[in-house]
C-alpha cells in the first residue's frame, strides 16, 4: 500500500486567480475538482508542475495584470519545473486566439463556461482522462455534487448565485464573454449553501453579474427575495439544530452584491430578518440611461420586490444643459457622471441602517468599452 | 469620489453610538493595535471595516459576531469597541 502510493507521483498544480470574486469561485471549484482527482496544489510557483492562471478580462488593468502574470508564470517553464502552462477565465474566453498566438508558452486555453476542462488541461502524459464536465453554473452530468476548496477565511465564502448578464450597457463588454443571463437554481444554491454552512462558514456573500435578475430566467416573480428566504430558513434551521446555536452562529446572508463596482455603486446588503434592507440601482435618469446605453433597473426591482418602496438617498446627475435652470446648486459643477445610491426600504418604519457603498467610479471616458 | 466620499462621511458619522453585530476578521491590517470586522452591510474588499479598539478582556477569535458599539465615524471606517 504504502509502496504503490510512492510511486505514483502526484502532479502539483500552482494555481493563480485574478479578477473578481466570482472568478474566484470558479477557481475555487477548478481546485475541488483538481483535489478530488488527486492533483496536488501547491503554493509554490517554483515547484509546481502545471501552473494555471484564471484571468480576468475586464478593464485595461486587469488585462493587463493578466498578461503580466501569464508572461511570469511562461518564465518558469525555463527557470521552474513548470512543465504546463495554462489559461483559464474571460481574458482566454475574450482573447481566445490572440494569446495562443502571441505567447506560445501557452498550453492549453478554455473559457469559464467550460470548467471541467481543467481535468484535461492540467494533464501530463497520457493518463485516462476522467469525462467531467462542469459549466460556470456549476453544473456537470456526470457528478451531482461539484466540490469546491474555500481560498477565502473559513468563516466567509461567496455564493455565485448566477452567471451572465443581459444588460447592454455601453461601458462593459461582460456579457460578451460571461454570456447571457442565467441562474443557478434554488436547490443547488440552498445545498451548497448548507454544506458551506456545515464546513463553518458563518457568512455567505452573494455575488453574480446582476443579483437582482436572480431567476427571471427561471420564471421566478420574486427571485432574489425568493432565494433570500429560503437561505434564511436554512440559516434559522442550522440553528435550530443545534443545541449550542445562539443567534451569533447562525451563518449570517451578507452583501449582495453585484460586480460593476467600478461603474456604480452597486453594493448592497440583504437581510432577511430585518424590515428594511438597501439594495442600490444602478442609475435612475433617463439621460444617464440613454448615456449607458442601459435600462433602469428602477421599476425592474420594485416588481420583483414587492411590498418594498423606494427610498431616495442621493441623485444621478450629468452636467446640466445650460438652459436647465432646476438642477441643484453643486451640480453644475460636475463634468462627468456621478452615480445614484438608493435604498429600498418597507413602508414600516425603517429599522436598518441604509448605507451607501464607497464604490462610485465613473465609466471611461467616451464610452467605450473596456 | 468627492462628492461621494461626503455622503460615506455623513451616513457614517449617523451610526456614532449605535451597536451593531459585527463579524471579526482579525487584526486590522491598518494598526496591530487594533482588530477589525464588518457589518452586514460592509462587503469584504469593497466597502469599509469596522476598527475596533476596545474589546475589554474578551480574547475575540476570527469569524466571530460581536456587537460593538460604534464610539467614532471616520470616511468609509467605523471605530467601535465590543460591549
Amino acid at each position: 500500500m504504502k509502496g504503490s502510493m510512492m510511486a505514483k507521483k502526484l502532479t502539483k498544480v500552482g494555481f493563480v486567480s485574478l479578477g473578481c470574486p466570482k472568478n474566484l469561485v470558479d477557481s475555487e471549484v477548478m481546485l475541488g475538482t483538481l483535489a478530488q482527482h488527486g492533483y496536488e496544489i501547491t503554493h509554490s510557483k517554483q515547484d509546481a508542475d502545471v501552473l494555471v492562471v484564471n484571468t480576468c478580462g475586464f478593464i485595461d488593468s486587469a488585462k493587463q495584470e493578466s498578461i503580466d502574470t501569464i508572461l511570469e508564470m511562461a518564465e518558469l517553464k525555463s527557470s521552474g519545473s513548470c512543465q504546463k502552462l495554462v489559461v483559464a477565465g474571460c481574458l482566454a474566453e475574450r482573447y481566445r486566439s490572440d494569446i495562443i498566438k502571441q505567447i506560445p508558452e501557452i498550453d492549453f486555453v478554455f473559457g469559464p463556461d467550460e470548467l471541467g476542462k481543467i481535468l484535461e488541461a492540467v494533464r501530463i502524459g497520457d493518463e485516462p482522462l476522467p469525462d467531467i464536465s462542469i459549466d460556470s453554473l456549476y453544473t456537470s452530468r456526470e457528478i451531482p455534487t461539484i466540490p469546491r476548496i474555500l481560498s477565502t477565511p473559513g468563516y466567509m465564502a461567496y455564493l455565485k448565485i448566477s452567471e451572465g448578464c443581459d444588460h447592454v450597457c455601453s461601458f462593459c463588454a461582460i456579457p460578451g464573454f460571461r454570456g447571457k443571463f442565467r441562474s443557478r437554481p434554488v436547490r443547488d444554491l440552498v445545498a451548497e449553501s448548507r454544506r458551506l454552512a456545515d464546513q463553518g462558514v458563518r457568512e455567505l456573500v452573494l455575488v453574480s453579474q446582476d443579483t437582482m435578475a436572480y431567476g427571471k430566467d427561471l420564471g421566478m416573480e420574486d427571485g432574489i427575495t425568493s432565494l433570500l428566504r429560503q437561505l434564511a430558513e436554512l440559516t434559522a434551521c442550522i440553528g435550530c439544530g443545534s443545541s449550542t446555536a445562539t443567534r451569533t452562529q447562525l451563518p449570517r446572508i451578507s452583501s449582495v452584491w453585484s460586480p460593476k463596482k467600478r461603474s456604480s455603486v452597486n453594493i448592497s446588503t440583504f437581510r432577511i430578518s430585518m424590515p428594511a434592507a438597501p439594495f442600490s440601482i444602478e442609475c435612475c435618469e433617463a439621460e444617464a440611461v440613454k448615456l449607458m446605453s442601459g435600462r433602469s433597473s428602477a421599476s425592474a426591482n420594485s416588481t420583483r420586490m414587492p411590498g418594498f418602496a423606494h427610498h431616495l438617498l442621493s441623485g444621478f446627475r450629468v452636467k446640466p444643459k445650460k438652459t436647465s435652470r432646476k438642477s441643484s446648486p453643486s451640480s453644475g459643477t460636475f463634468n462627468s457622471i456621478t452615480w445614484a445610491s438608493f435604498s429600498i426600504r418597507t413602508k414600516k418604519e425603517p429599522a436598518l441602517i441604509s448605507w451607501t457603498g464607497k464604490s462610485n467610479a465613473a465609466p471611461p471616458a467616451g464610452g467605450g468599452r473596456n | 469620489m468627492k462628492l461621494q466620499t461626503g455622503i460615506s462621511k455623513r451616513k457614517l458619522r449617523g451610526m456614532v453610538g449605535q451597536t451593531v453585530e459585527v463579524l471579526l476578521e482579525g487584526v486590522s491590517g491598518e494598526s496591530d493595535l487594533l482588530l477589525q470586522g464588518r457589518t452586514e452591510a460592509q462587503a469584504p474588499e469593497i466597502d469599509g471595516h469596522v476598527l475596533i479598539n476596545d474589546c475589554g478582556d474578551l480574547q475575540p477569535r476570527a469569524g466571530e459576531f460581536f456587537p460593538v458599539e460604534i464610539t467614532e465615524s471616520m470616511e468609509y471606517d467605523l471605530i467601535g469597541r465590543i460591549v
